[in-house]
């Protein structure tokens, strides 16, 4: 597989593109709960002070038109927000106890932006 | 106002018990009445608009409490019609996909071809067929109505009513509330529970503090409702919904502010009501609470609402037999144009979907601990009175059974 670029600003984030930058809630969350508490702490916390830099960028492209960089940017984003609950919510894990099993789910994926 | 909130109820309540024998219920002869009174008599949204966006689209609508399988295609002339997916020549599948757009729909198994209004338009090798009438050999349609977003269908021969009659004081208060919508997420589970059960554990809120404590644990509540009552509860023939009232002093996390700040607040973010900027119709937020967060409404059988100003929530509860539920689970929410919209749109999704998963990890231990034989009635309080009306409708279609 080739590596995904971010756009040039946001190089810095490039070490969290293989792992965090998914295309699909059901990946994110699939991610989100194979990573421990601290490891999902440090997405976040480097993720943090550039979120509000990202979507700013991002806002100049169409929802269903973005340059290739910019599309791993949003997924990298999304899987941020995605992913957000445990650290604010002060969990000790990445997932919750009384919860329905995961893996007895099925999650289906809609396009960000609806054909019309 | 530093009063307690206290529930403003409505409706007739004289019919609804406060106890419920439950152990009848769990039992495989009494689901099979229900099957009988209930589903084959109530009407039944199994399908949404969303999907048959244009003529000639159809989706295919499992309804497992009938072990039926219906096509709800879109026909050439803009009609919505419910159609048996079983093929009239020897009772095949006829579409194995589950939503499409296609002008006609032919069989895998000999080629018969049928028009999207039911029609039988082709029949292959036919000078073989010594008395074949394709006129008679139409797919077989079941009643159908489109109400709003969702298509109805009533699987009674001679319906007892009307859509509208049982829709009743709903059928005029949601007007244009669930269209231009965007559907954002979908989840389907196999439960191992009753489905009375399942569907109980969604119509009231006063779980909401101990089960939601990890996901939403300050979203209701709140000095002026400590015990979070509901602000508003109705009840109608069939159906019943309440409102449940926002904690104003909410701790609004970091990753909300961003995921709000540029697309419109989804749950839990509940500003005042008078900021929505919408011409909400009447059945939402029906006693017009400032202070409101969200609506609830069980549309009976099988169907709750969770209502948001720029959002709701379809959550289907479909029995397969009496300790087995097929759970499916719709978010959807204003379409998205920007990215900001689509950041919302990504927090609201997930905050909720963990909220559920909470709630339907109750149901599988519930069914699990009443089979145990322990307890005869399960016991109801003012602020489960949609359980009651749940169990009181129930009850009534299964008595007038005749």
């Amino acid at each position: 597989m080739t590596t995904r670029l971010l756009p040039k600003q946001f190089s810095a984030l490039e070490s969290f593109v293989a792992d965090w930058a998914l295309p699909t809630e059901a990946e994110r969350l699939a991610k989100l709960t194979r990573t421990s508490i601290v490891d999902l702490k440090a997405f976040y916390d480097a993720m943090f002070g550039r979120a509000e830099e990202m979507r700013s960028y991002l806002s100049s492209f169409r929802l269903d038109a973005m340059p290739d960089d910019a599309k791993t940017l949003f997924d990298l984003l999304l899987t941020f927000i995605e992913t957000a609950h445990p650290i604010e919510l002060n969990w000790t894990t990445t997932d919750i106890d009384d919860a329905f099993a995961l893996d007895r789910m099925t999650i289906e994926q809609f396009e960000v932006v609806p054909p019309s | 106002m530093n009063e307690i909130t206290q529930t403003q109820f409505l409706g007739d309540f004289s019919r609804l018990r406060s106890r419920v024998d439950i152990q009848e219920r769990l039992k495989p002869e009494f689901y099979a009445c229900e099957v009988e009174s209930i589903f084959r008599r109530a009407w039944l949204p199994i399908a949404s608009m969303t999907d048959l966006p244009n003529d000639n689209y159809y989706v295919v609508a499992e309804v497992p409490p009938l072990k039926t399988s219906l096509i709800v295609a879109r026909g050439d002339d803009g009609k919505v019609r419910a159609l048996y997916n079983v093929c009239r020549h020897r009772g095949a599948r006829l579409v194995k996909d589950q939503s499409g757009c296609r002008k006609a729909l032919t069989c895998g198994f000999h080629g018969w071809t049928y028009a999207t209004d039911g029609r039988l338009i082709g029949v292959t090798d036919k000078t073989q067929f010594s008395d074949l009438d394709p006129e008679q050999l139409g797919l077989v349609p079941v009643h159908t109505e489109v109400w709003e977003d969702y298509v109805f269908v009533n699987f009674d021969p001679k319906p007892r009513g009307t859509l509208p009659q049982w829709l009743g004081k709903f059928h005029d208060q949601y007007k244009g509330f669930f269209s231009n919508r965007q559907r954002i997420a979908s989840y389907r589970i196999a439960v191992e529970s009753n489905w009375n059960i399942a569907i109980n554990s969604f119509s009231e809120g006063y779980h909401a503090a101990y089960v939601h404590r990890k996901t939403v644990p300050d979203y209701q509540g709140g000095k002026q409702n400590p015990q979070r009552h509901r602000a508003y509860l109705e009840i109608t023939e069939h159906h019943g919904r309440y409102s449940a009232q926002a904690n104003p002093n909410r701790r609004v996390t970091d990753v909300e502010q961003i995921a709000y700040a540029h697309g419109r607040p989804l749950y839990p973010s509940f500003p005042p009501f008078s900021e929505t900027g919408l011409p909400l119709p009447p059945g939402v937020n029906a006693s017009r609470n400032e202070n409101w967060g969200f609506d609830v409404a069980e549309v009976f059988p099988v169907l709750i609402w969770i209502i948001g100003a720029h959002w709701h929530a379809n959550l289907w509860f479909w029995p397969i037999c009496e300790d087995k539920t097929d759970v499916r689970v719709e978010f959807f929410a204003y379409k998205a144009e920007t990215v900001g919209d689509a950041l919302a749109h990504a927090y609201f999704r997930t905050r909720l979907r963990e909220v559920f998963r909470e709630d339907v990890g109750t149901m599988e231990q519930v069914t699990k601990a009443l089979k145990s034989g322990a307890m005869q009635n399960i016991m109801l309080s003012r602020q489960e009175l949609l359980l009651q009306q749940h169990y009181a409708v129930a009850d009534e279609m299964l008595r007038s059974r005749s």
